[in-house]
C-alpha cells in the first residue's frame, strides 16, 4: 500500500511483509529492498511454534550492498510460545528476516564419525544432550577390570583406566566434542575417535513480518 | 543523487563521506569534515578499515545543532583487525565522524553510504 491520510497530512509510507516459514532448513527470508526509507516499524508475528523445547529468535538484518555482510540489526527476545514482536529501525538499503532455532531435542546418539587402527569395538548410547550423560560401552579388546586405555573429551583426559565392567560413561559439557581413545597397552587401537554431536533441535515457527517503510515526504505527495 | 530500486521505484539517497580530514590513513586521533544533513532522517554507513598497524579504532558517529557542541549519534564495532561494518544512524543537522586511534601505528579507514 502506497501512503495513508493521516490527522493532517499525507503519510508516506510503504507496506510489505516478509515471511519466513522457520526451520532448520530455512532460516532466512526473502530480501526487501528499502530504498530510500527512514525508519522501518516492524510488527513481527511468530505462530506455530512448535518443538518439544522450542526456542525461536528472530533476528532482522540489514546490509548496504548485495557483496556486503549481513549485519544484526534487531535481535529479538527468544520466544518458546507465539507471540508477537514490535521494533522501530532506521533501515540499511537492503532487509531481510531471518530466525535461529534453539532448543535441546536431541533424540539421536552419539555418531562415530571416524575410526582409525583397530581395536577394542565400542558402542555409543544415550541422548547426546548438553551436560547429559553420554554412555560408552567396551566391548572387546582386553580384559573387562584389567585392560586400560586413555581418553581425552575437550579439555578432559584420562590415562590408565581401565576397561569397565560397567559402562563407561562421560558427561557432555559442549556440542562437537571428541573422545579419543589413544593407544595403549592393552587397547589395540591406534585412535579412535567418537565425534559427539547434539541434533539439530526439530523446532519450527512461522514468522511473519509486517513491515512499515516511512519515506521522506515529496512535494508531489504532500496535500 | 537518487536512485531507482529493482522496482523500479525513485529512492531520494545523498552519498555520505565521512572520511578522516588528515586522509584514509590514520596515525592519531582524527575526525571528518562536518556534514549539513539538512532535513534528511537518517545516515546509512559502511566503516572499511583496510590495516591496521595500530592497536584499534574506534569510530563514533556525532551529531549538532550548532557545530559547536556534538552528540553520539552511534559507534561502529571497536576494531582491532582489518574488518568492515554497515550500520544506520539517526540523522541530525550536522553530522561528523569521530575516530579514536590507539596504539602505535597507521590505521587505514574509509567511511561512506548514503543519507535518506
Amino acid at each position: 500500500m502506497q501512503g495513508y491520510e493521516g490527522a493532517s497530512k499525507w503519510a508516506n509510507v510503504d507496506r510489505e511483509r516478509l515471511y519466513l516459514a522457520a526451520s532448520p532448513d530455512d532460516d532466512a527470508s526473502d530480501v526487501l529492498e528499502c530504498g530510500d526509507a527512514r525508519n522501518a516499524r516492524l510488527v513481527i508475528t511468530v505462530s506455530d511454534v512448535d518443538g518439544a523445547d522450542p526456542g525461536v529468535t528472530v533476528v532482522v538484518q540489514g546490509r548496504q550492498d548485495a557483496a556486503d555482510d549481513w549485519e544484526d540489526q534487531y535481535t529479538g527476545t527468544e520466544l518458546t510460545e507465539d507471540g508477537v514482536l514490535r521494533t522501530s529501525i532506521f533501515p540499511l538499503r537492503f532487509m531481510r528476516v531471518t530466525a535461529t532455532l534453539t532448543g535441546e531435542d536431541g533424540g539421536d546418539v552419539g555418531e562415530v564419525t571416524q575410526t582409525v587402527g583397530t581395536g577394542p569395538g565400542f558402542t555409543i548410547s544415550g541422548t547426546p544432550l548438553l551436560t547429559g550423560t553420554l554412555t560408552v560401552t567396551i566391548s572387546t579388546g582386553g580384559a573387562p577390570g584389567t585392560a586400560e586405555f586413555d581418553w581425552d573429551l575437550d579439555t578432559e583426559s584420562a590415562t590408565g583406566v581401565a576397561i569397565p565392567t560397567t559402562p563407561f560413561q562421560v558427561v557432555l559439557t559442549d556440542t562437537g566434542l571428541t573422545l579419543t581413545f589413544e593407544d595403549d597397552a592393552f587397547v589395540e587401537a591406534d585412535e579412535f575417535e567418537a565425534e559427539i554431536t547434539e541434533s539439530a533441535p526439530d523446532t519450527s515457527a512461522s514468522i511473519d513480518a509486517q513491515i512499515t517503510l516511512a519515506r521522506k515526504q515529496g512535494p508531489q505527495e504532500q496535500r | 543523487m537518487s536512485y531507482q530500486t529493482s522496482k523500479g521505484v525513485h529512492a531520494n539517497t545523498e552519498p555520505v563521506y565521512l572520511n578522516p580530514t588528515v586522509g584514509t590513513s590514520i596515525t592519531a586521533d582524527a575526525v571528518s569534515e562536518i556534514l549539513e544533513l539538512g532535513d534528511r532522517a537518517c545516515l546509512r554507513l559502511r566503516q572499511n578499515v583496510t590495516a591496521n598497524a595500530a592497536t584499534s579504532l574506534a569510530t563514533t558517529i556525532e551529531g549538532s545543532e550548532d557545530r559547536v557542541n556534538w552528540f553520539t549519534l552511534g559507534t561502529f564495532a571497536t576494531v582491532t583487525t582489518p574488518a568492515a561494518e554497515s550500520k544506520s544512524f539517526p540523522g541530525a543537522r550536522f553530522v561528523r565522524a569521530s575516530f579514536n586511534h590507539t596504539g602505535a601505528g597507521a590505521i587505514a579507514v574509509a567511511l561512506s553510504g548514503e543519507a535518506v
